[in-house]
């Protein structure tokens, strides 16, 4: 299943993107059980241009964190590359990472056990600039910038991560990705844990970050409208594999996968009247969900919950083809808008 | 340390607090009488018997045969032996072998136990079961006739053999410190150190260790007590240093050979043996409760302060009335100030805000469920006709799940993992309803049919793991219909729930309401969910209602600028319409209870604030029978402004080159 071609750049000339991961397999555990149970992630490909964001999507379980950690070596895959900047990292160790690609970073959902509490902000953010060899003096100036670029005071580097708020630490989070000047950052849910005001605040400082410095973003969220806020493309993911990809805004407006309007017309908009007839449309539609029933190994994994699903969808899986814009797996996405 | 609950202490006291607090020469967990104590001894007994031989009256082998036996006295301060040797100098002198010997035990117990359970930890689950498979036989096996059979081959070499009682209790160790272990290495802190490329020793001795550091000093004070009474038990039974080098045990049996004609004789060496071991142990238990003292003073259920009577009669209208209510820490400042709503029946009303505005204590301090230390000390919760704040725990006992039920954010949480849903559900059902088990059975599969649930006999028979989170929640919003109650409150129902799930959910409770006429209080910080399910909305800033009233004209046409910049910080915008460059959003955080400004407690973060904005003013009727809080409401809305996004960039110093420019935005005192 293989998605995008290199995306070309606005150049037009076609550059090696930032992150390329091609046919990427996981499977949880070991033994005869793991191998027969359905993978966490499931032949996923996608790539991210330099400077380009690109949002996963999906409800949990949907494997979204797992691509995550297989893309950081936090999570062996089973099968499948992941390329920075043309360069295989897939089989690498965190240690030769370190030494060899310095440009890929994490930031975590939970503000709260990301940072270690027995540890000031300077002692955090100066760690990984010392193992890459750079002294200290330079790493404390460098650390206290980094504070100062996510909009908090530099002497936070003398505190404790118990001296901040969720939104705050968050920041602190951003700091210590960015601090070692990546490539690409890995945000795995960023602002899911965080108020609407402050996650505002910290989705315009990943914009302004994004804009000022050129970063590649790889967005995990399960809210379709943040996703829109910061990404360019999006991926739709459900049990693992990729139900449609392509611009973020054909894949919110005008979703072309049944799944992917399961999710735009799931989340509650803050207008009573409008919420109202999104309501009645969405129950109207009557899509069920998660673990209401087991797909069947062959079909299309999203059977058991599809209002347009036939006899073809639980027996072939539906590739991944072109409709309109976006690269949809579906059999009958040409009666989706329909919906 | 606070004892501000939930998100008033996580989230809002944070910017203020000093930096140098943490630092101290004691830690927190030893300054109160009993640790001190401990340690004190400890100290002194370790000093005492390591320089023994400087300062003792008498040697140890020297005889006072005129004295044998005696009782203290002031040649010798605590009595002599049969042979009339000094007592205090033999005590003392022997002392320091059992300290070092129990030291020996400790160091090599946790040498090998810690070292281990951080190599299981790392390495995975086969490491993990090929050690824990080993320390499993090591456990097995008896370790006093080992000790015996050891000191049989080698003799009596007390470092030695306590050495080897120390690798037969690593196992013990490790059993513990793995758990430690594995749950630290969870902590996304330890990842993100990985992920920087930090090497295995490195994540262990930066990151794992201390974290673990208050465990292992537990674990090790009590280790420690126990070793001292094992060498001694050990020379008591003539394994120690032979007569005439004296130690603890010969001394104890010594004595007690002697007593009755002699009974002073076992009281020293006994209460110095006692004491150490005991003081080890209250140095254990000070430790282990370092957590639970900091934050638990003795709960004071304070009885409620005189009400003067409101002339006023109960809206007959209403089901809950709340006027006036105010929620303070004991001794301290308030959390919630003078909040009035009424919810009346086959309504849902939302209580709406970010965290550390006290929307969470509102709803808890209707149910009476406020945390220790914290408690209403004004206004009225009216239910009924009763002041639900003036109950005794009794009364609201009475209440809580009969009349009103609750149904929290982490539906896992509140479910025992332990019990099948069946025996949860017919439990509250049986006393609730009175009814028998059988009956009680059917009416709990009729609820969770209720709460659609098509399987209800499968669900009735799993336990909570076994369940995804959407049908955990439905569960507990059955539970909370068990007792047949007429007011729900909804703390976060769907804030840990996907998008899907949330919509289902919230589609179930909009059905009971319309089938069963319940009223239902919703506590969420998503305009979105408040949009959806409520009929009237209570907007909270920094423990005050901001802005009230019917939800449709709230949200359409928001008056309070608090309200418009919430609305404003919603990625979600209308169909059709271009997503903005900016969310708008609003600097700093809420200021944290008892340093809320006099007047607006907005007024620092607010795009609109002027000079009278800082004396305080009455809240204006809005949207009909609506308030809100904002003396400057008229002028902003006649000047037709909404709450704008910040300018791209405002977040952020303008270019590289001016990093110490001052900070963009007028804001009067937010810190980012």
């Amino acid at each position: 299943m293989t998605v995008a071609a290199p995306h070309p750049a606005a150049s037009g000339v076609v550059t090696v993107p930032a992150l390329e991961v091609r046919d990427l397999v996981v499977r949880y555990g070991s033994g005869r059980k793991a191998r027969n149970a359905p993978p966490a992630v499931d032949g996923v490909s996608f790539d991210i241009a330099p400077g380009e964001t690109l949002g996963l999507v999906g409800e949990s379980g949907s494997g979204k964190s797992t691509i995550g950690k297989a893309l950081l070596g936090l999570q062996k895959p089973s099968a499948g590359t992941v390329r920075v900047h043309g360069q295989d990292i897939t089989g690498m160790s965190l240690k030769q990472r370190s030494r060899q690609v310095a440009d890929l970073r994490v930031v975590f959902q939970d503000p709260y056990s990301s940072l270690n509490p027995s540890r000031t902000i300077g002692q955090t953010l100066v760690e990984p600039l010392r193992l890459m060899g750079i002294g200290a003096a330079e790493a404390l100036r460098r650390a206290r910038a980094g504070v100062e670029s996510v909009g908090l005071p530099g002497d936070a580097v003398d505190r404790y991560p118990g001296q901040f708020s969720g939104g705050q630490r968050q920041r602190i989070a951003i700091a210590r990705a960015l601090v070692c000047e990546p490539k690409v950052v890995v945000l795995d849910e960023p602002v899911s844990a965080l108020d609407l005001s402050t996650q505002a605040q910290v989705l315009n400082l990943l914009a302004d970050l994004r804009d000022q410095r050129g970063l590649s973003f790889l967005f995990i969220a399960h809210d379709l409208g943040v996703v829109r806020f910061l990404s360019q493309r999006a991926v739709v993911l459900y049990r693992g594999q990729v139900m449609e990809t392509g611009p973020v805004e054909a894949v919110t407006q005008a979703p072309r996968h049944p799944y992917t309007v399961a999710l735009t017309s799931a989340a509650p908009v803050p207008r009573p009247a409008e919420q109202a007839a999104r309501r009645a449309a969405r129950e109207a539609l009557g899509m069920g969900t998660a673990g209401s029933a087991q797909a069947s190994a062959t079909g299309c994994p999203f059977v058991p919950r599809c209002p347009l699903s036939t006899d073809v969808c639980a027996e072939q899986r539906p590739p991944l083809r072109l409709v309109g814009d976006t690269p949809t797996a579906c059999h009958h996405a040409e009666r989706v808008p329909a919906l | 340390m606070s004892v501000l609950p939930l998100d008033a202490a996580d989230d809002a006291s944070t910017q203020v607090a000093p930096p140098s607090s943490r630092r101290r020469l004691l830690p927190a967990a030893l300054r109160r009488p009993g640790p001190l104590l401990a340690v004190g001894w400890l100290l002194l007994v370790v000093l005492l018997s390591f320089t023994a031989p400087l300062w003792r009256p008498y040697e140890v082998n020297d005889q006072d045969l005129a004295n044998r036996l005696s009782l203290p006295s002031g040649a010798h301060w605590l009595g002599t032996d049969p042979l009339g040797r000094d007592l205090l100098s033999r005590i003392f002198t022997a002392g320091a072998e059992p300290l070092l010997a129990a030291a020996v035990t400790v160091a090599v117990a946790f040498g090998i136990g810690i070292p281990l359970a951080l190599i299981a930890a790392e390495r995975g689950r086969r490491v993990e079961q090929v050690i824990s498979r080993c320390t499993e036989m090591l456990m097995a096996l008896p370790s006093t006739i080992i000790l015996l059979a050891v000191i049989g081959v080698i003799g009596v070499r007390t470092y030695v053999v306590m050495a080897v009682l120390g690798v037969l209790i690593s196992a013990a160790v490790y059993r513990i410190m793995l758990g430690v272990a594995q749950s630290v290495r969870q902590r996304l802190y330890v990842d993100a150190a990985r992920v920087n490329g930090l090497g295995s020793l490195r994540v262990n001795t930066v990151h794992v260790l201390p974290a673990m550091a208050t465990v292992i000093a537990v674990q090790a004070a009590q280790l420690f007590g126990i070793a001292i009474l094992i060498n001694a038990g050990l020379a008591f039974l003539g394994f120690g240093p032979a007569e005439p080098v004296p130690s603890w045990g010969i001394m104890i049996q010594d004595a007690s050979g002697h007593v009755y004609d002699a009974p002073w004789l076992m009281v020293p060496t006994g209460v110095v043996l006692a004491l150490t071991v005991v003081a080890a142990n209250v140095l254990a238990d000070a430790l282990a409760g370092k957590v639970a003292h900091v934050t638990a003073p003795a709960r004071s259920r304070r009885p409620a302060p005189v009400r003067v009577a409101d002339a006023a009669p109960a809206d007959p209208a209403a089901v809950l009335e709340v006027r006036h209510l105010t929620v303070s820490v004991d001794d301290g400042p308030q959390l919630v100030s003078d909040v009035s709503f009424t919810v009346a029946p086959g309504r849902v009303l939302g209580l709406v805000g970010e965290s550390g505005c006290g929307k969470t204590m509102t709803a808890r301090s209707l149910l009476g469920l406020l945390p220790d230390g914290v408690s209403v000390s004004g206004g009225q919760v009216l239910w009924q006709g009763r002041d639900l704040a003036g109950l005794t725990e009794k009364q609201a006992n009475g209440v809580r799940g009969r009349e009103i039920a609750m149904i929290s954010q982490e539906p896992m949480v509140a479910l025992d993992p332990m019990f099948s849903i069946a025996y949860q559900l017919i439990g509250p059902i049986r006393r609730f309803r009175g009814v028998g088990r059988f009956e009680a059975r059917q009416i709990a599969a009729q609820l969770l049919r209720q709460v659609g649930i098509v399987d209800a006999d499968r669900v009735l028979k799993s336990h909570p793991h076994q369940l995804s989170g959407g049908m955990a929640q439905r569960v507990c919003i059955a539970l909370a219909l068990t007792g047949e109650p007429q007011l729900l409150i909804a703390d976060e129902p769907t804030t840990a729930l996907d998008v899907t799930v949330q919509a289902e959910i919230l589609s179930l409770l909009r059905a009971l309401v319309r089938d069963t006429g319940l009223s239902v209080v919703v506590v969420s910080h998503d305009l979105g969910v408040v949009a959806d399910i409520c009929d009237d909305v209570v907007v909270m800033y920094a423990g005050q209602v901001v802005e009230s009233g019917r939800t449709a004209p709230v949200l359409d046409d928001a008056a309070h600028p608090y309200t418009m910049a919430l609305l404003g910080a919603n990625p979600h915008v209308p169909d059709g319409a271009p997503m903005p460059t900016r969310l708008a959003s609003i600097a700093g955080t809420v200021p944290a209870p008892g340093s809320w400004p006099t007047g607006c407690r907005f007024a620092g973060r607010c795009q609109f604030t002027q000079a009278e904005c800082t004396v305080p003013f009455p809240a204006l009727p809005a949207h009909g029978d609506g308030t809100v809080l904002c003396t400057r409401v008229h002028e902003v809305h006649d000047a037709g402004v909404s709450w704008h996004a910040e300018r791209a960039g405002a977040e952020l110093p303008p270019a590289a080159g001016a990093r110490h420019a001052a900070e963009p935005t007028p804001t009067a005192g937010a810190s980012r």
